[in-house]
């Protein structure tokens, strides 16, 4: 045998000992591979499409998650809605509502339509209530006790339905167009703001005859006149005011001379009209804040003003007149307290000034107070949360 | 993503078996190797597209899977010297499967130059093999390492320096 030395290089002689087919012989197929390439790592999407639509598909999950408030909610309640046959003028639908409104469960939630009715005129009133489909409530049976409480025997008609309520909007969009739709100009407050009114003539007096005595004048009488003219007899001049007219007498008035008796009538007019109860005033419905003592504000667990639970409340206060108002034990927050019993009984509350001003110059303070619910008191179940609810729903009959 | 698959498949038939070769000296073991070549046409399937030019498929391939094995040694914190993982038993697995060796004394200065190489670093041992043993040109073998032309010669010279002082003055090569 030959020996050669190892310039002759090496690795020739290895390249040469690989038997390469020996090796293809022994070698995993390609096929093995492969398969094995499969079942060890799923295969991903290579196509340039697939990849965009991949990467949109996380954009897309990662917005919803953002804008999660605008996700589509989807509800069903039970809705119920009363009609009658005969119109209504203001003053009867208002005093319908007024009852209807206090008669209904707190879990309950109450619309007013009243089309019509404008410059003494009849209009059309439609009342509206709903429920969750979870709660006990038989919405028919409990409309048909509130009217029947609220004294009306006149023919109505109720119309079983649902709400499927689907929106795109943010809870607090809703919220704002909530608001709006309460404040369209031909809506009736469901409060009691116009038995409000009448129950406080004597504070608006005591206002008025401060106003006069600086003039140099003497108010001896100051009252709301009802509708009909023949119960104006009595009283030097009147007012136009809502919800009814107001009488007034002035000590010798019929010796003033006119531009005295003018100056009267002017003085009286610019007063009630700062107290907000002007016929014409266009805002009236939601600027009770100018002439109620007590005035609440109610906001929901999560902060956000509840125009629904602020009427009801409102509605539900009983104000005190103006000697209680003038009164050093007067407390407010006692008539605040026995309202939450009936409208938020479920929720713990908690109750804070926001300011006391006295429009009427008179005795007494005025009070604002905000109400905030906190947290649901033990062993009661959470309310629905109704007042969500616009009448851009989708509404079914 | 068939037809995609497909193409990458009749592309890889070409390689199959250079690839296997490489992964068995980069890998040592057929296993390694096997789990290796896998994994490394799963990720030349996912990224099949940034192949510009399909002839270049077999450098491109390659390329992928030696820098799999690298990643793999980074994350092992492993070093490939056959010497660390006792010698022979490794060093068979790469060539004693293939028992064309004839007579002790060939089997004995194979074996010797095989170990050799086994001791040579990765960076070093790479070209030589590919130049050596496998027959490719500096240019592929530059685009398999990603390094330069330049680069990969000064590798190869200094790879057959380096084993020519593992095998000693006294190392014979018989006829």
């Amino acid at each position: 045998m030959e020996t050669v030395r190892h310039g002759k290089d090496p690795l020739e002689l290895a390249r040469r000992q690989l038997d390469f087919a020996a090796i293809a012989t022994q070698a995993p197929s390609s096929k093995e591979i492969l398969f094995k390439a499969q079942t060890m790592v799923p295969m991903a999407p290579v196509r340039p499409w697939q990849r965009l639509a991949k990467t949109v598909g996380i954009a897309v999950a990662a917005g919803l998650l953002i804008f999660m408030p605008w996700l589509p909610q989807r509800a069903s309640f039970s809705l119920v809605r009363i009609t009658f046959e005969q119109t209504f003028n203001q003053y009867d639908a208002q005093d319908l509502v007024s009852h209807y409104t206090r008669e209904m469960p707190v879990n309950v939630l109450t619309g007013v339509d009243y089309s019509g009715g404008a410059s003494g005129k009849t209009g059309h009133l439609t009342l509206r209530a709903s429920s969750a489909y979870h709660t006990s409530v038989d919405l028919r049976r409990t409309v048909e006790a509130a009217l029947s409480s609220a004294g009306y025997e006149l023919p109505y008609q109720i119309l079983d339905g649902q709400i499927n309520r689907t929106t795109w909007k943010s809870p607090a969009e809703q919220v704002v167009d909530f608001v709006a739709a309460r404040t369209d100009g031909r809506r009736l407050s469901n409060s009691d703001l116009a038995r409000s009114i009448m129950r406080r003539e004597s504070v608006y007096a005591e206002g008025l005859r401060a106003q006069l005595r600086q003039l140099g004048y003497q108010l001896e009488d100051f009252g709301f006149t009802g509708r009909d003219a023949g119960e104006r007899a009595g009283y030097d001049f009147t007012i136009a005011c809502w919800p009814e007219d107001i009488g007034l007498s002035v000590r010798h008035y019929q010796n003033l001379t006119d531009s005295e008796q003018t100056e009267i009538r002017e003085r009286t007019r610019e007063y009630l009209t700062t107290l907000n109860i002007n016929r014409d005033a266009s805002n009236l419905v939601d600027a009770a804040t100018n002439w109620l003592p007590i005035v609440v504000y109610v906001y929901d667990t999560s902060g956000r003003y509840d125009p629904q639970l602020t009427a009801r409340m409102q509605a539900w206060i009983e104000q005190p007149d103006a000697n209680e108002l003038a009164s050093v034990t007067f407390e407010p927050l006692d008539s605040v307290r026995d309202a939450l019993k009936h409208v938020i009984p479920d929720y713990q509350c908690r109750l804070d000034y926001l300011s006391a001003d006295n429009p009427y110059a008179g005795a007494g303070r005025f009070y604002k107070i905000k109400v905030t619910q906190t947290n649901l008191k033990a062993g009661n179940r959470a309310l629905t949360d109704l007042s969500q609810f616009s009448d851009e729903d989708e509404l079914s009959y | 993503m068939a037809v995609r698959n497909a193409e990458f498949v009749a592309h890889y038939e070409e390689v199959h078996l250079q690839a296997w070769r490489l992964a068995l000296y980069l890998c040592g073991r057929r296993e390694d190797a096997e789990d290796l070549l896998a994994e490394a046409i799963a990720q030349a399937i996912r990224n099949i597209d940034k192949l510009r030019d399909s002839t270049r498929f077999r450098p491109w391939f390659l390329r992928l899977m030696r820098n799999l094995h690298i990643d793999h040694l980074r994350r092992r914190k492993r070093q490939l010297d056959v010497a660390d993982f006792g010698g022979d038993q490794i060093v068979w697995e790469r060539l004693g499967r293939y028992p064309t060796i004839s007579g002790p004394q060939r089997r004995t200065e194979v074996r010797t130059v095989f170990r050799a190489l086994d001791r040579l670093p990765e960076s070093l041992r790479l070209p030589l093999v590919l130049s050596a043993l496998e027959g490719y040109s500096v240019k592929e073998i530059s685009e398999i390492m990603g390094i330069g032309q330049g680069t990969v010669k000064v590798r190869i010279h200094r790879a057959r320096k380096k084993l020519m002082e593992f095998l000693g003055d006294d190392f014979e090569v018989s006829d």
